[in-house]
């Protein structure tokens, strides 16, 4: 009998805990880290929806004579000298405005990354609140 | 015996009854605090227990035993609370950030409850000791490696080996009281492991290298072998007097070397094979807590 009890002792004692950790393994460790997933680098990205094309617009009108026509043609052709002055003048401008743009935004990206570095700078020097140099101790749940 | 007849019933009802009102302030807070506590509630049947049953020497070992754990349990609301520190500082999402903070109000409720067990097996109403938690604090690195390593050892590996204990414990515990005291500890229990396996998850998907290239799975790596000696450190220290005879095992203990066998399992069958998976190098774990050390004295 007391062979009995010491072979009932030593199955317990190799078997102790398989249950336990086999459970703990499935509903913590596999669910918790999503382990039937594979390891990605960064985040997911959704794809977009394709951008729309805008739609044709189409215009009926009666057929012009010669005259018209000359004459619509060096009115046009006036119009579009027009615009590619002002265009030009435009672009010179948005161009001078650009670069004014781009240079400010240099300067205050600078200044920004400067604060932030002093920032971090001043805060890697300050300990975390309510810090201490013991040894750390595992909490665990005290079982006895 | 009702213990509560002498105290004002405020919050008491069907399924909940205030745990340790001698630990409350007397003031209105104790309405939102029953109100706080009634959302994870599990009806725990206090008069149900067996206690009566034990010699005193049996019913001394287990108060002794539920006083340490209500110790425990209170050391670990300030660790969740200096946790969730570095998890702010880290800028960690908002659900790591949630479920960090309500795992601190969760370790509230189960100092509640162990003091009420140690008075079940006392008769006397005590507070839990007072402890405050030391969490490794390194200014220098990247926020995002303090918060990942100190919920390594916080959650992956302590709470990890809380529940794989809990789980076997309750297999042997057949008190009623003990065991749905247990249960209730042991389901926050599995939420508080899963919370660090998730974070880790999410952090070696995300984190960047820091200033000397030290990446997120160095600072992982680098802290498992200090969060294994931390929970081998309780699993170590010394005892309550008193045997662990089969009756008070019934009322949920276990001897030394059997939480010893099961720390060398979960090490071996959970904790190694997870951050294997996730990619962490483990070092000489399974060595350091293999057979050898669950069988020594």
């Amino acid at each position: 009998m007391a062979k009995h009890r010491e072979l009932a002792n030593i199955v317990f004692a190799t078997t102790l805990g398989h249950t336990s950790a086999s459970k703990i393994w499935r509903t913590v460790v596999f669910a918790g880290a999503m382990l039937v997933m594979p390891l990605a680098a960064g985040c997911g990205s959704r794809n977009k929806p394709a951008p729309l094309e805008p739609m044709p617009v189409t215009r009926t009108e009666p057929a012009p004579t010669e005259a018209e026509q000359d004459a619509k043609a060096a009115e046009s052709k006036a119009a579009e000298d027009k615009a590619a002055a002002e265009a030009e003048a435009m672009a010179e401008q948005e161009a001078a405005d650009k670069a004014a743009a781009d240079a400010a935004a240099k300067e205050i990206a600078a200044k920004e990354t400067a604060d932030r570095e002093a920032a971090a700078a001043e805060a890697a020097k300050k300990p975390r609140p309510r810090t201490t140099k013991a040894r750390p101790t595992g909490r665990g749940f005290i079982l006895s | 015996m009702d213990v509560l007849a002498a105290v004002d019933p405020q919050g008491r009802d069907e399924f909940y009854e205030p745990t340790s009102p001698w630990w409350l302030s007397g003031t209105p807070l104790e309405a939102e605090h029953h109100r706080l506590m009634r959302r994870r509630s599990v009806s725990i049947p206090w008069a149900a227990s067996t206690a009566a049953a034990l010699t005193a020497p049996e019913r001394a070992r287990l108060a002794g035993t539920w006083m340490r754990r209500s110790e425990a349990e209170y050391l670990a609301v300030s660790t969740f609370s200096v946790l969730a520190l570095d998890l702010l500082a880290a800028r960690a999402p908002a659900d790591v950030l949630s479920l960090c903070l309500r795992a601190g109000i969760d370790e509230i409720r189960h100092a509640e409850m162990c003091v009420r067990m140690a008075e079940i097996y006392s008769g006397k109403q005590n507070l839990p000791p007072f402890g405050m938690s030391s969490l490794p604090d390194e200014p220098e690195r990247p926020k995002l490696h303090q918060a990942l390593a100190n919920t390594m050892l916080v959650s992956c590996v302590s709470e990890t080996y809380a529940t794989t204990v809990l789980a076997a414990t309750l297999e042997l515990t057949t008190d009623p009281t003990a065991h749905a005291v247990l249960t209730s500890i042991y389901s926050d229990e599995v939420m508080h492991a899963r919370l660090g396996w998730s974070y880790l998850r999410h952090a070696i998907e995300t984190g960047d290298a820091g200033r000397k290239g030290e990446t997120v799975i160095d600072a992982a790596a680098q802290m498992l072998p200090r969060a294994l000696r931390g929970v081998a450190n309780v699993v170590e220290a010394e005892r309550p007097v008193g045997e662990v005879t089969p009756a008070v095992r019934t009322h949920g203990l276990m001897t030394p070397a059997e939480e010893r066998v099961i720390f060398a399992t979960c090490v071996r069958e959970v904790l190694v094979p997870g951050f294997q998976a996730l990619g962490v190098p483990v070092g000489s774990a399974l060595d350091d807590y293999g057979d050898a050390w669950a069988s020594a004295a």
